[in-house]
């Protein structure tokens, strides 16, 4: 799959340290498949961990962009699977993050507003609750046949 | 993905020799667990110390086992990273789970077994 990890040999700047060069600006692209996604995440991660940003803030964006991620490989790109843009943009207050795919129109929002009971033991549904918990601002469009989903997470809500 | 057996008393203890329990991987763990279930010992104890990164569906696979395993044969985990703890907080499967800090010192379980 000639997408994997398209991330590293298209964006020179990403080894190089893009979250520090004047821009602070960070884009990624991955097919819209669940290995791809691991794939891309990890080295993202590798990347944001040799950074200057704080290590819990590094984690918190990655499991929100895993929960991203994988919503549009099983809801927006279930057969054929797409293109996956990550946008993310360093300010001195926060990470802005904005996400594109160009699969069937998808609202995370619409996987429920509550968190599952944890006794009653659910596989599944905790997904938009962890977004929602960790980020802030989320905002939802379709247009042009595009989903766009955008959110910031703030410095000052880490733990 | 691959899963070291021991014990540690009468638990059965369960390795995950992985660094991302994700959503690519979350059906294999499962299967790979539910194999393993099928040697005696009781908790069953998750040793997660090599373990970085858990999403929700590798929660899911996680919370999976613990149904298949029947309200006789507890399920818990040791040896949470900081994320993956914060994803147990979050979800409020720390209510749930037993969390052992660490990871119990086991005996290697023989291939007679």
């Amino acid at each position: 799959m000639t997408l994997r990890c398209q991330c590293l040999s298209k964006q020179n700047d990403w080894k190089g340290g893009m979250m520090t060069d004047r821009a602070k600006v960070l884009q990624v692209e991955c097919a819209g498949k669940l290995d791809d996604i691991r794939c891309t995440l990890r080295d993202l991660h590798r990347y944001l961990q040799d950074s200057a940003i704080p290590r819990d803030w590094v984690e918190d964006l990655n499991l929100v962009l895993a929960e991203v991620m994988t919503n549009i490989a099983r809801h927006g790109y279930p057969e054929e699977p797409g293109i996956i843009r990550v946008r993310l943009r360093q300010t001195s207050e926060s990470l802005e993050c904005h996400i594109t795919d160009d699969g069937i129109a998808f609202d995370p929002s619409r996987l429920g507003r509550f968190a599952p009971e944890p006794a009653e033991l659910r596989e599944g549904g905790y997904g938009w609750c962890i977004i929602r918990d960790l980020t802030r601002d989320i905002c939802y469009e379709r247009a042009n046949g595009r989903n766009n989903l955008s959110f910031s997470i703030p410095f000052e809500t880490m733990q | 993905m691959q899963v070291s057996l021991g014990r540690a008393g009468e638990a059965l203890v369960v390795c995950v020799q992985e660094s991302r329990l994700d959503a690519a991987v979350a059906l294999t763990f499962k299967e790979m667990i539910r194999e393993a279930m099928e040697l005696p010992g009781s908790p069953v104890i998750l040793d997660l110390s090599q373990v970085e990164f858990l999403d929700s569906s590798g929660l899911g696979a996680i919370v999976g086992v613990m149904k298949l395993l029947g309200p006789d044969r507890p399920l818990e985990v040791a040896a949470l990273s900081s994320s993956v703890r914060k994803l147990f907080r979050l979800t409020r499967m720390d209510t749930v789970f037993r969390i052992h800090d660490c990871a119990p010192r086991t005996e290697a379980i023989r291939a007679a077994e």
